[in-house]
């Protein structure tokens, strides 16, 4: 009888721009795959039944109004790598259909946001970079004041989430002669564990998982702060938010890592604000147990105006902007190809969230 | 008759203060080396060095064999007839290439080049990020209290990451391996320059002192070698779809503007790829004027500037203020790790010497470097 894979409808809901030139490339890789795109800002009016027939539907944060308007929905692709956003809707709490996101996309220009604010802080370029507002060659002589810049060679990264940010992260710090160890939720303690299955932008990523020189595990508070022992200079905090990981790290866990402040350790948070206690983190920094931090993400945001963390010398605050970048859009949607080429064959999509783990 | 090998004399003259630790740990492992350490004033100055040198105790280089210094040398070679070995505290020499030492006798000049890879790669890291991130940026919204605009259309959201992106290492020495090994890491693709064609797996190699952990000692992250100190090859090179230019060769006669407006536009395809342009090797390999027009007229897209011509830089110079243009004054080389990484060569060569194997980083006068 005819021939091919059923017709599926897919429909893109995305804010910014339409894609044209990424939509007709997947037109022509999908012929039988009818791609419907429309805006999702600023307030998107989708009409009813632009919902009806949908199969499969890519979206950031736009969801259908309910269940029952999209009954042949069974695939959801999010162009994030969480998935946080929807897992108050019926689509996550009250039925089966796969959710997947974008995980993998983002450890190249996050890596590059940790690297570059973990420099900025250690070569204290923000006092270079107020000499040369002052057209100032330096205080001293060339050099004298900066002699105290320790480089990374030799020191130790800890991420906190060996996926595929820190992953990227871990590479480049072991380019930087770090020594690098891993913590994941469970026990990665075979070969086949220790690779990332996911999507890995090329040239980058650890897929074998040979980088680090140690792994820890377990989602309990012993284990943790055992990790957190391991004589940590720098940390990268890139787990997902769940119920187990929010509040992750307080007062003892800070305390832990930098043995209780008698070693200057600097933490690096690009995953979710409600995982780092903030409050805590706060009294942490100002009475040194904690030497010195960056945020690309805060609890709540905006961060408001009044906290204290905007004014730290030794804290970086920025709006949520390390994984924004112009090769976002087409990443995603190449982890997208991969996945619909997959459903196709009636093949495992990749990035799957399951729900009973929250991620 | 006595036993064991004649008593060297090593004598240090550097600007800092004496480093007990390791200097312990030299002379417990080197018996038949006696050590004296002096800290000298630092100044940028010729002048002032000489001045400063000067004052030392008469007689101070009569036993001296061996010599550690930055910029502190026996005036008059002959007051130091038993000199033999001076290892520099600098990757460069040019500060004692018109001295009589280097001019007129053959004495052994060794330099630290090995030691600035890390710190100073970090820093060229450092600067291209904040510049492609747009930190400076950031960091003023983070001052006004300001969680930045949303949705997308500000500057700091066209962020465009090193992934598939090409680094142009013009000159593949100790840091260029370092700058290169990171940008790998980030997903770059690495092509490098040399003066002299390293057409085998051997020449490729780092036979130089290198941090552990750091550095390429195999030449294996170069997708792509070029070569060739004659201005043909050297635009050959910058003609191949760079988008960041690393400077770091040494300060030699065929270096000095080494770069200026026909080979600013050869690595920007005439204008059409602004490229970007680290220096953190010497300010005069840079033709400055030059470059301040590339910069002001878009052909290069910014650049990143440890070193200047002259330095300090002048006031009202108008690199200071050019947007994308980042300047420090001389710092990238400059850490914590430095004195322990420098004595290190000076630790590995003292051992070879006595077992007589080849230094490491002997300045070979003829090249200049």
């Amino acid at each position: 009888m005819g021939g091919g894979p059923a017709k599926e409808h897919l429909l893109i809901l995305l804010p910014g721009a339409e894609p044209k030139e990424i939509l007709s490339a997947l037109r022509k890789r999908f012929p039988h795959i009818e791609i419907t795109y429309l805006s999702a800002s600023p307030s998107p009016s989708i009409p009813d039944k632009a919902w009806n027939d949908v199969t499969i539907l890519y979206t950031l944060f736009t969801f259908p109004p309910s269940l029952s308007l999209c009954p042949h929905l069974r695939v959801v692709q999010l162009a994030s790598a969480g998935s946080n956003q929807i897992q108050s809707h019926p689509i996550y709490t009250s039925s089966d259909i796969i959710i997947t996101t974008a995980s993998g996309i983002h450890g190249p220009q996050i890596a590059e946001w940790c690297i570059m604010t973990a420099l900025v802080q250690s070569h204290e370029y923000n006092k270079l970079h107020d000499f040369q507002k002052e057209h100032r060659w330096g205080k001293k002589e060339a050099g004298s004041d900066f002699m105290h810049v320790r480089d990374m060679v030799g020191r130790r990264l800890g991420v906190l989430g060996y996926g595929s940010i820190g992953r990227q992260v871990g590479r480049v710090g072991k380019a930087l002669g770090m020594d690098v160890i891993a913590y994941t939720a469970t026990p990665k303690d075979s070969a086949e564990k220790k690779k990332d299955q996911g999507f890995i932008v090329p040239g980058t990523g650890d897929a074998e998982g040979v980088v680090p020189s140690a792994w820890y595990s377990g989602l309990d508070k012993a284990s943790l702060r055992h990790f957190l022992k391991q004589e940590i200079d720098w940390l990268v905090v890139s787990v997902p938010l769940t119920k187990e990981t929010r509040h992750f790290l307080s007062m003892d866990e800070f305390k832990a890592l930098s043995q209780d402040g008698t070693r200057p350790v600097f933490v690096q948070n690009i995953a979710r604000g409600p995982i780092l206690d903030q409050p805590a983190l706060i009294r942490a920094l100002k009475d040194g147990t904690v030497a010195g931090a960056a945020l690309d993400v805060t609890d709540p945001e905006p961060l408001p105006e009044d906290s204290e963390l905007w004014d730290m010398e030794n804290v970086i605050v920025t709006p949520h902007v390390s994984a924004a970048g112009v090769a976002y859009e087409e990443r995603a949607f190449r982890l997208f190809e991969v996945n619909l080429e997959r459903l196709g064959k009636g093949e495992g999509l990749l990035n799957v969230v399951r729900r009973e783990r929250g991620y | 008759m006595g036993g064991g090998p004649a008593n060297e004399h090593l004598l240090c003259l550097l600007p800092f203060p004496e480093p007990t630790e390791i200097l312990n740990g030299l002379r417990k492992k080197f018996h038949n080396i006696d050590i004296t350490y002096r800290e000298v004033t630092y100044s940028a100055s010729a002048e002032q060095r000489r001045e400063e040198t000067r004052k030392l105790p008469d007689g101070i280089w009569k036993d001296v064999t061996i010599l550690y210094t930055l910029f502190s040398l026996p005036e008059n070679p002959a007051d130091a007839p038993h000199l033999n070995l001076v290892h520099l505290a600098s990757a460069g020499s040019n500060q004692v290439q018109k001295h009589p030492i280097y001019t007129e006798t053959d004495v052994t000049i060794t330099t630290s080049s090995g030691v600035h890879g890390p710190q100073i790669a970090e820093w060229c890291v450092m600067t291209a990020l904040v510049q492609s991130h747009k930190y400076n940026q950031l960091h003023d919204l983070q001052k006004e209290h300001k969680w930045g605009k949303t949705g997308g259309d500000d500057d700091y959201h066209k962020v465009r990451d090193m992934v598939g992106r090409r680094l142009g290492v013009l000159g593949y020495g100790s840091i260029g391996r370092q700058v290169g090994r990171v940008a790998k890491a980030m997903g770059m693709d690495v092509v490098a320059y040399t003066a002299t064609p390293k057409d085998t797996p051997e020449k490729k190699k780092d036979q130089g002192f290198i941090v552990p952990g750091t550095g390429d000692v195999d030449g294996a992250v170069p997708t792509a070698w070029y070569s060739g100190l004659d201005k043909e090859s050297r635009v050959h090179f910058l003609k191949q779809d760079i988008d960041w230019l690393i400077v770091s060769v040494p300060l030699t006669e065929q270096t000095t503007h080494f770069l200026s407006t026909d080979e600013f536009k050869a690595l920007s395809q005439d204008g059409k790829k602004p490229a970007f342009i680290t220096n953190i090797a010497r300010g005069p390999i840079i033709d400055q004027p030059k470059l301040i027009e590339a910069l002001k007229n878009k052909t290069l897209a910014g650049a990143a500037l440890d070193v200047t011509d002259p330095e300090p830089l002048p006031e009202d110079s108008e690199l200071w203020d050019l947007p994308n243009v980042t300047v420090t004054p001389h710092v990238s080389g400059v850490g914590s790790a430095y004195t322990e990484r420098s004595f290190k060569i000076l630790e590995e060569n003292l051992v070879r010497r006595e077992k007589g194997e080849k230094l490491f980083n002997v300045v070979r006068r003829g090249r200049g470097y």
